[in-house]
This record gives structure tokens, C-alpha cells and sequence, in this order.
């Protein structure tokens, strides 16, 4: 299904499929991001109980580097909110990879301490990988080894927000997730949680609920 | 058979049981008609859900009316004018010229040619022309001598890109420039097909087009081209929507290369009482249109190349009691003048306090709703 689809899709069971109401744009995207909120949970649940995730829910998206050394060695890149899961996986970032020949994926190091010292240590840098990157909250910063003549980096993860991804085309490209998990959303919308997301946000004008109100009181 | 003014008027006068004249002469009855026609086309917009009603004000409805909508605005009447001054240069009284100072922004700039209709004191002007010194409510324009019309009394400006003949809105939709959002990495130009690398991942999908300037050699590769994703970031480019006929090259590629693609989407209303929340702020995505100082005005205004609009237009033809050579029925469908007569006379019955022709009157207009 692709994502305008999707959208479609919660738009039908959120208002009965009429969705042009005064801000249609705005709420277009308010389902997007309602269905957003709802993947997320459908894909926790999912990894909790099977400890893997679907390979359609991932996404490929190229970094737009920030070469911080001359050697292109050491970057950093802003990056979409990546997903979260408990161990073992920790998030949902499936492989870092620079664009070169023969590339192995970077590895994740969880706090700049250990970014600088994984860099310099002795046995570590002889670990299969071809560098090391942080993730602080929308940025990445990383080192790939010397050796590494990389163009950039690509990144395969499952973003909380999919149409965050670059090059992601919410008109053309598929929702990043199975089909068959949209009776999972259903379900997460229809629960008590997910009508605190569903209750309707009005928009309405002022001078137009003042018309209302004046139509009442006669 | 032709149905012209004077027909209508009789059919109208037969409705109302009355001598028309009797009420008013031919110049007020003219302008009674052109509100009755005006108001029933509103009366149609108000409530156009069934084909029917489509079908009946079918010739006025615009369909995609392309309008250049660079400044952002869209004026839709012509603009008052507030103020002129005359400047005669006594060495080149050709080189005089006036300023003129517009009710709303009149979004000229400079070398755009605008018609200006002023009135004076002692003399008129209609002179259409480029304008110069453009600022947001005034510019200048070379006049002559003619300029010389004496103390300013009133006036208007038209521009080329006015969409004059605009009443009502249907949809919006605004094409933006999408810029430098793909570079090329490297072409494979051969006498058969030209394959380019991105540098990254793009948002280009199959059939998309792209204009591509700068290109030195690969000869046949610049101008508008569809794509063909045959790799993460490679793309074919073809000739046709249909991605049947691939663009070749007649010479090898040596450098260069800009890409430019230029995506529509709808806008929606940006009401001027409502809040607006950050998330809301229009973008190119997802712009927003408002209406304000009798234009349309689009947000976001930057890289905005053109609109196209649906929406009704004003009334082509006015219905005039005394002509008998116009043919009503080559500007409007049979059922809308039929719906019309019914209109103008229950309009009449209104105008004159006629209770008991309003009650008699009213349930045809219903009927013929």
C-alpha cells in the first residue's frame, strides 16, 4: 500500500472517509502522523514478541556528510529519528555503510568516551568494521578508518517517521510497512490509547463558530 | 431557435403576470437581470452536488486556467487607483511621465506593461505601457504629454496576468521549482541511451520529469526528460511520458549538469481567523492559499512558478431586455436559463413586497434547484 494510500486508508476509519474538511493539507498530514504513531507501536509489539522486524519496514537513505577532516575521515550528518527497541537490538538502525568498494558496516558505540576511545585503542581498531558511529538525537558523528576512501555513507533503519527519510516520495513509494500489520493499527487506533490520538482537533473559524453560536441563541 | 434578451424578458414578464417597463425602464431592468444572473450562478455554486447543477453552469466553469503567479498573488479585479502626479520634462515633454499610487499591492515590476484608466479635472487618460520605479502600491509610466489630465479624480489599473473574469474558487494548485535537490555524479552517454548516476538517493520515481541545463556534451541530453529508475541512483532518461522513446546522445559527456524539476500540489485555505500553528505553516508540499486585497495570494510566494485555478467565472454575457440578436443560448445551458427565468422572478416578487407571487414563485425555484 503505498503511503498516500495509507493515509486514505486511517482517513476511512478516522472520519468515515471524508477528510477535506477546512485543512485537508493539515490533516493529511495529522493521519500520516497518526498512522506514524501507530506503526510505531505495532512494530514494537511485533519485536517484542518475535525479536525481529520486517524487512519492508526498513528504509535506505543516503547521509548528506559533513566531512570534519580533511581526509574525510571523521563526519557528522543529520540524520531522521530512528526507532527505538529493547535489547538486543537497541534501535532500529539495521547497518551504517560508507559508499565504497568492498564496505563493511560501522559500529555503534553508545557515548563519545568510547567513539575516541574505540578510534585510537590498539585491539579495537583492528575490529572488522570499517568505523564507529554515535547517535545524539538528530545527528550522527563517526569515524571511518583511514584506510576508508568512502564518497559517503548510506544508511538502512526504520525511521519513526518514514516520510522523514530523504528521498522518501510520499507520493509514489509504499508505506514502510506489511500489509497485513494494517489490522494491527486498526486495532492501536480503536483502543483507549489510540482515540486520545483520534479525537478530532477542530479548526474551526472564529466568525464561523460565531455564526453557530448566534444561530443557537435565537 | 435563438433565445435572445427580448425573449427572456417575455418569458420573465409572463412568470411575474406583469408588465415589466411598468416597474423599470430597460436601463434598471438590465442591471436587475444582471443581479438576478448573478445571483443565481451563486445560488448554483453554493450547492453544486449533483451533475446536474455542473451541467447547467457548464459554461462558466474554468477548468486548469494557467496564470502566472510568480509574485505570489493572483489579482483578480482591476486595482483603484489613489493617487497621480504628473511630471512634465520641459527639454522632452515625450519623456513626461506620471506616478501612480494603486489601493492594494499591484504587484508590477519594473518593464511589466500595465493598462491605466485615470480621470482629471480637465482631460482622461488610457495609456498601457511598461511600467518603472516600481515599489508595492506605486510605479511610474511614460505618458507624454497626454499625462496632463489636472487634478486626480479617479482611475484604475489592469495587468496582464489579472484573471478579471473570476468569481468564484474551486481549487488551487501551485507548481514550485524544485532546485538542486539531485546532483549528478556521472553520465553514460551512448548513441543509444543516457544513463546519469546521482549522487545520493533521490525522490525521482518512474515517469518523473526533469529539465537538465549545463550539460557539456552527451549532445541531446539538456532539456525536459522523464526518468527511469534502473538503480538506487541511477536513472534513464527518455523523451516521453511513457518511457518509450530513450534519449540518445550524439556526442560523448564531458562535465556538467544541473537538474530542475517542477512538482504541482494543491493548496488549501489559509483563513485569515484562524490560528495558525507551526505545523500548519505552508510549504511547498503542502502550500496554502488566502484570500486578501482582491487576489489570491499563495504561500509559500519563493520558488512559485505558475497556478492553475478552477473556479466559476463572472457572467460572459449580460442579458440585455432590448437585444433580440443575441443568442442567450450559445453562453448558457437551456436548464440554467430556464432556472434563471424562475430566479428573476422570485427576485422580483422580492423587490416589490409581492408576498402572495413570492409564495407562488418560491416553490418553482425549489423545484428547479
Amino acid at each position: 500500500m503505498n503511503t498516500l494510500q495509507a493515509i486514505d486508508t486511517i482517513g476511512s476509519w478516522k472520519l468515515g472517509g471524508i477528510y477535506t474538511d477546512e485543512s485537508a493539507a493539515n490533516t493529511q498530514l495529522r493521519l500520516l502522523n497518526l498512522l506514524n504513531i501507530a506503526r510505531q507501536k505495532v512494530l514494537f509489539n511485533y519485536y517484542m514478541a518475535f525479536k525481529n522486524l520486517p524487512n519492508v519496514c526498513y528504509q535506505d537513505f543516503d547521509l548528506d556528510i559533513n566531512w570534519t577532516d580533511e581526509g574525510c575521515t571523521s563526519f557528522n550528518a543529520s540524520i531522521p529519528t530512528i526507532m527505538t527497541f529493547p535489547q538486543p537490538k537497541v534501535n532500529g538502525i539495521d547497518g551504517v555503510f560508507p559508499i565504497c568498494e568492498c564496505a563493511i558496516g560501522l559500529s555503534e558505540v553508545q557515548s563519545e568516551q568510547e567513539l575516541r576511545q574505540f578510534r585510537n585503542h590498539s585491539k579495537m581498531k583492528h575490529v572488522r568494521s570499517d568505523g564507529w558511529y554515535l547517535l545524539n538525537n538528530n545527528t550522527m558523528t563517526g569515524f571511518l578508518r583511514p584506510q576508508v576512501k568512502a564518497t559517503g555513507l548510506t544508511v538502512r533503519a526504520i525511521i519513526s517517521r518514514p516520510q522523514d527519510a530523504p528521498a522518501f516520495n510520499i507520493d509514489i513509494d509504499d508505506y514502510p510497512m506489511p500489509d497485513d500489520m494494517f489490522s494491527d493499527v486498526k486495532k492501536v487506533l480503536e483502543s483507549d490509547e489510540g482515540r486520545r490520538y483520534m479525537s478530532r482537533v477542530d479548526h474551526v473559524s472564529n466568525s464561523k463558530l460565531d455564526l453557530e453560536n448566534d444561530g443557537r441563541s435565537r | 431557435m435563438a433565445f435572445t434578451g427580448v425573449d427572456f424578458n417575455k418569458e420573465v414578464e409572463r412568470r411575474i403576470d406583469k408588465v415589466y417597463s411598468d416597474y423599470y425602464d430597460p436601463i434598471t431592468q438590465k442591471a436587475f437581470f444582471r443581479r438576478s444572473l448573478q445571483l443565481s450562478i451563486t445560488s448554483k455554486y453554493n450547492v453544486l452536488d449533483t451533475q446536474k447543477r455542473y451541467d447547467e453552469i457548464r459554461s462558466l466553469l474554468v477548468y486548469a486556467r494557467e496564470v502566472p503567479a510568480t509574485t505570489g498573488r493572483i489579482l483578480l479585479q482591476p486595482i483603484a487607483a489613489t493617487a497621480y502626479s504628473y511630471f512634465f520634462i520641459p527639454i522632452s515633454p515625450q519623456a513626461s511621465f506620471a506616478t501612480i499610487t494603486t489601493a492594494f499591492p499591484h504587484m508590477l515590476q519594473n518593464g511589466d506593461t500595465a493598462s491605466v484608466s485615470v480621470a482629471g479635472s480637465t482631460g482622461t487618460l488610457s495609456i498601457s505601457g511598461a511600467v518603472a520605479s516600481a515599489t508595492d502600491f506605486t510605479f511610474a509610466i511614460l505618458t507624454g504629454t497626454a499625462g496632463n489630465i489636472g487634478t486626480f479624480q479617479s482611475g484604475n489599473v489592469v495587468t496582464t496576468d489579472m484573471v478579471q473574469d473570476y468569481m468564484h474558487l474551486f481549487s488551487v494548485r501551485a507548481a514550485y521549482i524544485f532546485e538542486n535537490e539531485d546532483e549528478i555524479d556521472s553520465v553514460a552517454a551512448t548513441p543509444s541511451k543516457i544513463e546519469i548516476t546521482l549522487q545520493k538517493r533521490s525522490q525521482l520515481r518512474d515517469g518523473n520529469k526533469i529539465t537538465i541545463s549545463g550539460v557539456v556534451g552527451a549532445n541531446g541530453m539538456n532539456g525536459e526528460r522523464y526518468v527511469k529508475q534502473i538503480g538506487t541512483r541511477r536513472y534513464r532518461l527518455y523523451n516521453d511520458e511513457e518511457l518509450l522513446s530513450p534519449v540518445v546522445a550524439t556526442s560523448a559527456y564531458i562535465s556538467g549538469g544541473v537538474i530542475t524539476s517542477t512538482k504541482m500540489n494543491s493548496c488549501f485555505q489559509l483563513k485569515p481567523d484562524q490560528y495558525v500553528q507551526k505545523v500548519d505553516s505552508p510549504t511547498k508540499r503542502f502550500p496554502r492559499y488566502q484570500m486578501a486585497d482582491n487576489a489570491i495570494i499563495i504561500e509559500p510566494k519563493s520558488n512559485l512558478q505558475y497556478v492553475e485555478m478552477d473556479y466559476i467565472k463572472l457572467p460572459p454575457f449580460e442579458i440585455d431586455p432590448l437585444n433580440n440578436e443575441t443568442d442567450l443560448l450559445l453562453y448558457y445551458s437551456q436548464e440554467f436559463i430556464e432556472y434563471l427565468v424562475d430566479f428573476t422572478a422570485r427576485l422580483f416578487d422580492l423587490d416589490t413586497k409581492n408576498v402572495q407571487g413570492l409564495n407562488m414563485d418560491t416553490p418553482q425555484v425549489v423545484t428547479n434547484q
